[in-house]
């Protein structure tokens, strides 16, 4: 069994401890591109708010501030599951594979109150052909949810990987693959809800 | 001999992006004409720059199939990879030519469209929305390119794989970044119209970019200069003096 999994290169006598990425370095190649890509949506939603403050006001309105308050919660319980998992990961503790199935289930219900909240927009009358703050809403949340299904199949691999009796070192490299992408998803909804719903 | 296609190959990723953004600069669409002008707004566009739109057509004509080149040799390469039984290199192959098409059809009606401009306005109107509307929104065979290449790219087990696996991860970003075009149908103006921002200058940059990286990168994968055995070519029919 591997003891060394958090530096797996690290030097056998005593010189500086080396620095461990997470994953691999590839993946940030991803992580960081998919961070500038949404900061071109923030720019973007941020610049056109500025031309129409008053439409931005009236349409943020009606949202549902407290569905996008609990889905909050939901995503950073899910990080923190996420994060104990790894440690139970790497300490071989027999609880690691519910902290991946617990950390599943908020994105769960994370991907259940967004479907509710779409369809309450809706049937109250808020498409994304009214107005350019329902257009950036339905259109950005959406692609975030598109990230938060893929994290879920991500949380999928990290329960079966918990699962196994065995860890070696590819399969906890995709585990900390997993999880970085995870804590991405979580972050980019940290900034893309007070955008949406918060800012006046 | 293979050394020297391999270097022809990649090196059409440079040259499609010289042709192609250079077709589209030549035919004055750049910026991109917006989809909310009139018809009248978009005939008389055609009108004053009939002979520079067809130039650049001839050109983005050409442009259009230098992909295959380049997509055939990174097929090669995720073919090594898969070694015998090979379906993401078809995936691969079908998406390239899925690629050609995606951008030789638009190209082929901005064509009929700057060949009558004369014509009634709604016509050249029409032709514009035929042409621009999949220019734009034809994601799904560069997003499967994408995808699949980036698989290969992290499957790739051997001590010396040909490309590095950041480069996996990579083509994984591409693929999202083709996909706000997907949804331009919806919009007139706005970063999601087939002008905006994300639709066109985000993706843009990231389809340029692409073809350059990839090409940098399967040149730096080119395989060791070997010694050839000597032919009759070779025969020295003058001496040095």
């Amino acid at each position: 069994m591997t003891v060394q999994l958090d530096a797996p290169r690290a030097p056998v006598s005593g010189g500086p401890r080396q620095r461990h990425l997470p994953g691999e370095e590839g993946l940030w190649v991803f992580i960081l591109g998919d961070l500038l890509m949404f900061g071109v949506f923030f720019g973007v939603l941020v610049v056109s708010r500025a031309k129409d403050v008053v439409v931005f006001a009236e349409a943020q309105a009606h949202l549902h501030v407290e569905l996008g308050l609990l889905n909050t919660v939901f995503l950073l319980t899910g990080s923190w599951f996420v994060a104990r998992g790894m440690q139970a990961l790497k300490a071989r503790s027999p609880r690691r594979t519910a902290w991946f199935v617990a950390a599943l289930g908020t994105a769960l219900a994370f991907a259940t109150v967004k479907v509710l909240e779409y369809s309450l927009l809706i049937s109250e009358g808020q498409t994304p052909a009214d107005n350019d703050f329902f257009m950036y809403y339905f259109v950005f949340t959406g692609i975030h949810l598109a990230h938060l299904v893929i994290g879920a199949v991500f949380l999928t691999i990290l329960v079966t990987i918990a699962r196994r009796p065995q860890l070696t070192k590819g399969r906890f490299r995709l585990a900390e693959c997993g999880a970085v992408y995870w804590h991405m998803v979580d972050m980019l909804w940290l900034v893309l809800f007070p955008l949406l719903y918060v800012v006046r | 001999m293979a050394r020297k296609v391999q270097i022809v190959c990649a090196s059409m990723g440079f040259a499609f992006v010289v042709v192609l953004f250079g077709g589209i600069i030549v035919a004055g669409m750049l910026p991109p004409f917006s989809p909310s002008a009139g018809a009248e707004e978009v005939a008389a566009w055609y009108q004053d720059n009939t002979n520079g739109i067809r130039f650049g057509m001839v050109l983005m004509m050409f442009g259009a199939l230098m992909t295959a080149p380049w997509g055939a040799l990174l097929a090669a390469h995720i073919k090594k990879v898969e070694g015998e039984f090979t379906p993401l290199t078809y995936t691969f192959l079908a998406a390239t030519a899925a690629g050609c098409v995606a951008i030789f059809m638009p190209v082929m009606i901005f064509s009929a469209a700057a060949f009558r401009p004369e014509r009634s306005a709604e016509i050249t109107q029409t032709l514009n929305d035929m042409a621009w509307i999949p220019f734009i929104m034809n994601g799904p065979p560069a997003i499967t390119q994408a995808i699949v290449l980036g698989a290969a790219i992290l499957m790739d087990k051997r001590a010396r794989p040909a490309f590095p696996r950041w480069a996996g991860y990579y083509n994984f970003w591409v693929g999202f970044g083709f996909l706000p075009a997907c949804i331009l149908l919806y919009f007139k103006s706005g970063p999601f119209a087939w002008n905006g921002v994300l639709s066109f200058w985000l993706a843009a940059v990231v389809f340029g970019t692409w073809f350059i990286t990839m090409s940098i990168l399967m040149l730096r994968a080119l395989p060791e200069r070997e010694e050839r055995p000597e032919t009759a070519d070779d025969e020295l029919i003058l001496a040095a003096q």
